[in-house]
């Protein structure tokens, strides 16, 4: 009885939870076309892995992908077209720190 | 409901989104994706920009037949489905060599179900987020094909249910998942073990 009602506790925080994250304002127009748990989270992680592999590409000499001609305008490309994502100061940071830390040289 | 889901999975065809301002030629890029239930445009070219790489739309019929749609998917292994057949072509015209796919909940079966149509790369990379397909399929066809297999469903993950993996907990985390969802649907694929 007694895990039963810690369990409806927890059910119940999770329905506001939910709520509350329903409810936070989108950040522009064309987000909010999409619901708020297809955005930050999944997008988050599947640019930090794709970014992590252009890296390695980079760093074994690859061409980029994209058609761009160098990398540095293939890192160009990609942080021009994250600018209407919702956290797109970070996604620039990540792409600079990392590249950074391996010795890869600035963006120009 | 199922009727609806069975036509959808033999004759939907998804459209292909690439990044903006790249390239749309699929030789151009090593990577390639596709979303899951409740799929939109936005989402289909937000998801291409973030991979920088094209991703398949998978159109959405409200989320009881996409469920509905994606259980054919699991139960017919692809045979016949019309989505896993263009995602393969779409793989089938990327750069040669290793390559990395992406597939979210409904997505990670249609990538799955692909290796039907198409025999990925050696070496490759399938990053699985919330997928309702076992470990024990994806990880067979991993083995079988020499293919490094990201697997990430988490406790409270709705997909638990319906996919059902060796660990009792999980698939019990599932039940109050239903009521996470879409939330814990989400979560999970982002923060995955």
């Amino acid at each position: 009885m007694k895990h039963l009602r810690y369990l409806s506790i927890v059910l119940a925080g999770l329905f506001v939870h939910v709520g509350c994250e329903c409810g936070k304002k989108a950040t522009s127009a064309r987000d909010a076309s999409i619901p708020k748990w297809k955005r930050d989270p999944y997008y988050w992680y599947v640019f930090r892995d794709s970014v992590d592999r252009d890296i390695q590409h980079e760093i074994a000499g690859d061409k980029p992908g994209g058609h761009k001609k160098d990398w540095n305008e293939y890192w160009r490309w990609r942080i021009k077209i994250i600018q209407e994502t919702a956290d797109r100061n970070t996604r620039e940071e990540y792409i600079i720190q990392h590249r950074r830390q391996v010795g890869l040289p600035e963006l120009r | 409901m199922a009727g609806y889901g069975l036509a959808t999975y033999l004759t939907e065809m998804g459209e292909w989104y690439f990044p903006e301002g790249g390239s749309r030629d699929f030789g151009d890029y090593d990577r390639i994706g596709t979303g899951g239930i409740r799929d939109t445009r936005e989402s289909a070219q937000l998801m291409a920009n973030e991979i920088g790489g094209p991703v398949l739309y998978n159109p959405s019929h409200g989320p009881i037949n996409d469920v509905a749609q994606s259980f054919w998917q699991k139960v017919l292994f692809g045979f016949g489905a019309s989505l896993a057949r263009q995602f393969a072509e779409g793989v089938r015209q990327l750069a040669p060599g290793p390559i990395t796919v992406y597939g979210h909940s409904q997505g990670a079966i249609t990538v799955v179900n692909a290796a039907s149509y198409v025999e990925y790369p050696r070496g490759s990379t399938l990053n699985l987020a919330a997928p309702p397909i076992s470990r024990l399929h994806s990880g067979l066809l991993g083995g079988l094909r020499g293919l490094n297999v990201i697997y990430r469903q988490n406790y409270f993950d709705v997909s638990a249910l319906y996919a059902p993996s060796f660990n009792p907990l999980k698939f019990l985390s599932g039940l109050p998942g239903i009521f996470m969802t879409p939330y814990a649907h989400s979560w999970a694929r982002a923060y995955g073990p």
